[in-house]
């Protein structure tokens, strides 16, 4: 082990300097700034503002837009997550089986991840265009009437949908990060699992997926911090609408600062978003180590 | 070894932190002006800078002066700008256009920093509210740098650029009228329709006939909420004039009947097929004109007067789109009216006003470029566009009509918003949204008289 003297002390400091400073401005300077503003009713442009105590907070609270907006950040980390996670996993496997054209499927199942979500968004809005789609006119053609729907109008469905898009955006990373891991996984523990008689779906659950619990950990803390960061998705393919049935805490904040001028609550949603965030990652990762 | 490493380490700290300063300098010089203070910004120094700026441009130099809009457009900005430029050799314009949708996100942000260009475009409503305090007072500077400028421009306008406090924020350019309804009489005369339709009546049996023959009838960009709630406020004049209005001021409820019928008339646009299945996820640009009507898939575009262009079949914008390859006749209507008076009442407003920045130092610049887009050949040009209604008393079209429809439509259109009942926007954005969230829930089948006790209780609570 290196000790460091009293006297080397300051050349660790001058080592991490650069990033500390970064880190500071970049992020936590936002951040403390961000706190200070949900006190304030900063209309997000002038100089001029007042401290106001939690009004922004109790507002925030007695708002059903706000737990509207929780809500689906709920539901969108549920739908999002674990699927992308289950998919990516089964993906990874069969891809590991080295059949043909595995390389070329695992560069397509990637290939969404290196798309900009504004360009995944356009064509899925061409795709699930009620009367023009894709999606509708195969299923007219094949007499499927019934099940063409309006995709991103119905407010009934119109959050599933944003969910599906996102599953294809960011299944890919799931696929590789489990790919990842496969990799790393020792034969002769698939070896002693096969002479114990374990066919590919026991092997697959009882042994390959539990010497994941890792991998799929820091999937899992990703796709939290991840779906309360979702904003561009959303932003772009609904804007929040059908009425409120896809707004999600981002949307929202965006929707107080630069439509309501109203810098001050926004931030308090930001706060919000911070906290849950937080809160979740701490618990995932206590409950992953525990495990 | 160790001291080269201290030496690196100490080299790589200093180049970051002369890097940060460095970027951190560019801002500070560029705002050095505009951070002194809004206290010296009106000072009688600050009034000198007029006499300056002549001297340089005596001197032969060249200002600059920022303009950020997202209209003229890029098209049209081309040519505005090279002429103005050509006649005011002195004044160079740099102009960046952006479209609407991200326009105010952009200044905003701008305008929080202190980097926000010396003229900027601006919509009336609760946008000018907010932009006023970043803007000179127009009416003092117009007094000053253009005399008699009131009797060239139209007073309405002029009303409607004011904020509550008096203050004019900033200069009309063009005005648009809500609602219109663009038309392909092509497909109508395939369809069997012989005339637009003025009443519900009529729609309903326009609808019927275009979706025998496999067309959409009217297309709307209904997951937009601007076009919704313009349609919302025109529509609900129809029901009961001006009653919107004093709504809004807090003179009546929201859930009085006028407006219950204007809620029940856009969900049966809805439910009766006129409005395009799943018109919820559609927005109005580039989606609904641009994958419906230019596609030839629809009778009727839902819009607003600023888009008269279309009906001329040699606009830019229709070429290369199969009406355009089709040679389809296209003309532009009032929409029909939703009343059973079948009195047909549009809105009108302001489409797009100039600011100027309270940090611009070049104001008798500016207000050249002004006078030139408001009551010159920049508005002139404009309004040959049929980009909107000019708001210069001295200004009318005077471009060539080449299409079957264009003078009709031009005609039928400017009456419709000459009769305006009232303005197109509403001044509280939060009783806006309100009503743009209701107008998406009714759509999707919601009951329009809880939805309106939604938006009455937003209002009581402000």
């Amino acid at each position: 082990m290196i000790k460091l003297g009293k006297k080397n002390n300051w050349t660790a400091y001058l080592y991490i300097a650069p990033l500390m400073i970064f880190s500071f401005v970049l992020v936590y300077y936002c951040i403390i700034r961000t706190v200070v503003v949900s006190f304030t009713d900063w209309d997000g442009m002038s100089d001029v503002f007042q401290f106001i105590g939690l009004k922004n907070y109790r507002k925030m609270l007695a708002d059903p837009v706000f737990w509207k907006s929780v809500t689906n950040n709920i539901i969108f980390f549920f739908g999002t997550v674990f699927v992308q996670a289950f998919l990516g996993f089964m993906l990874a496997v069969l891809l590991k089986k080295k059949l043909p054209g595995s390389n070329m499927f695992k560069v397509i199942y990637f290939m969404p991840i290196a798309m900009a979500t504004s360009i995944i968004t356009a064509i899925f809005k061409i795709i699930m265009d009620p009367t023009n789609g894709i999606l509708n006119q195969s299923l007219r053609a094949i007499h499927l009437d019934g099940l063409a729907k309006s995709w991103l109008g119905d407010p009934k469905i119109a959050l599933f949908s944003v969910i599906v898009v996102n599953i294809f955006q960011w299944m890919g990373f799931s696929m590789i990060t489990y790919y990842a891991g496969l990799m790393s996984l020792p034969d002769d523990v698939y070896e002693a699992a096969k002479i114990d008689g374990a066919g590919f779906i026991k092997t697959t659950w009882l042994v390959t997926f539990p010497m994941l619990k890792g991998t799929t950990n820091v999937l899992l803390i990703l796709g939290i911090v991840g779906s309360l960061k979702t904003f561009d998705l959303v932003k772009l393919l609904t804007a929040g609408g059908p009425g409120r049935t896809t707004t999600v805490m981002n949307t929202y904040l965006y929707e107080k600062a630069f439509n309501d001028f109203n810098a001050g609550g926004a931030a308090s949603i930001g706060v919000a978003i911070l906290i849950i965030a937080m809160i979740m990652s701490f618990l995932q990762i206590k409950l992953g180590k525990e495990d | 070894m160790k001291r080269m490493k201290k030496l690196i380490a100490l080299l790589l700290a200093a180049a970051m932190t002369l890097s940060l300063a460095a970027c951190g300098s560019g801002t500070a010089q560029e705002n050095a002006a505009p951070a002194e203070e809004p206290a010296a910004k009106d000072s009688p120094a600050e009034e000198a800078s007029p006499a300056a700026e002549e001297s340089a441009a005596a001197e032969g130099e060249v200002t600059t002066l920022t303009f950020w809009s997202w209209l003229p457009t890029t098209e049209q900005s081309e040519k505005m700008i090279a002429d103005f430029e050509a006649a005011n050799p002195d004044i160079k314009i740099d102009y960046t256009r952006t479209e609407q949708s991200d326009f105010f996100e952009k200044l905003q942000v701008a305008m929080a920093s202190g980097t926000g260009p010396d003229l900027f475009g601006m919509t009336t409503g609760s946008m000018m509210e907010q932009y006023a305090k970043f803007s000179v007072d127009m009416k003092e500077t117009a007094n000053e740098f253009w005399p008699g400028w009131e009797n060239e421009i139209n007073a309405n306008a002029v009303a409607q650029c004011t904020t509550e406090n008096g203050t004019l924020a900033g200069m009309p350019l063009l005005i648009a009228g809500m609602t219109t309804l663009m038309y392909n009489k092509t497909l109508m005369d395939e369809c069997g329709i012989e005339k637009v339709p003025v009443t519900y009546a009529e729609l309903q049996d326009a609808a019927k006939k275009a979706k025998d023959n496999g067309y959409v009838c009217i297309v709307a960009g209904a997951a937009d909420d601007w076009v919704n709630s313009d349609w919302f406020v025109q529509t609900s004049n129809e029901f009961e004039n001006g009653a919107v209005y004093e709504a809004e001021r807090g003179e009546r409820q929201w859930t009085d009947e006028c407006f219950v019928q204007t809620m029940q008339a856009w969900q049966d646009l809805f439910t009766e097929g006129i409005f395009e299945e799943g018109a919820l996820g559609v927005a109005t640009y580039p989606d609904a004109r641009d994958q419906y009507f230019f596609a030839r898939k629809a009778l009727f575009f839902l819009t607003g007067s600023w888009h008269l262009g279309p009906a001329s079949p040699t606009n830019s914008e229709i070429q290369g789109t199969e009406i355009g390859n089709q040679g389809d006749v296209i003309g532009m209507a009032p929409f029909p009216s939703m009343s059973d008076s079948g009195e047909m009442l549009a809105t009108s407003g302001v489409d797009v006003m100039i600011c100027m920045n309270k940090d611009c130092e070049k104001k008798e610049a500016a207000m050249r470029f002004i006078e030139y887009l408001s009551n010159g050949e920049g508005q002139q040009f404009w309004v040959n566009q049929l980009q909107g209604s000019p708001v210069s008393n001295n200004i009318a079209y005077t471009g060539e009509v080449d299409g079957e429809l264009q003078q009709q439509s031009i005609d039928e259109v400017n009456e419709y918003v000459k009769n305006a009942a009232g303005s197109r926007k509403l001044m509280n954005s939060e009783i806006e949204k309100a009503i743009q969230v209701a107008m998406q829930n009714v759509a999707a089948g919601a009951d329009p008289a809880e939805e309106l006790k939604t938006v009455q209780g937003i209002a009581d609570a402000q």
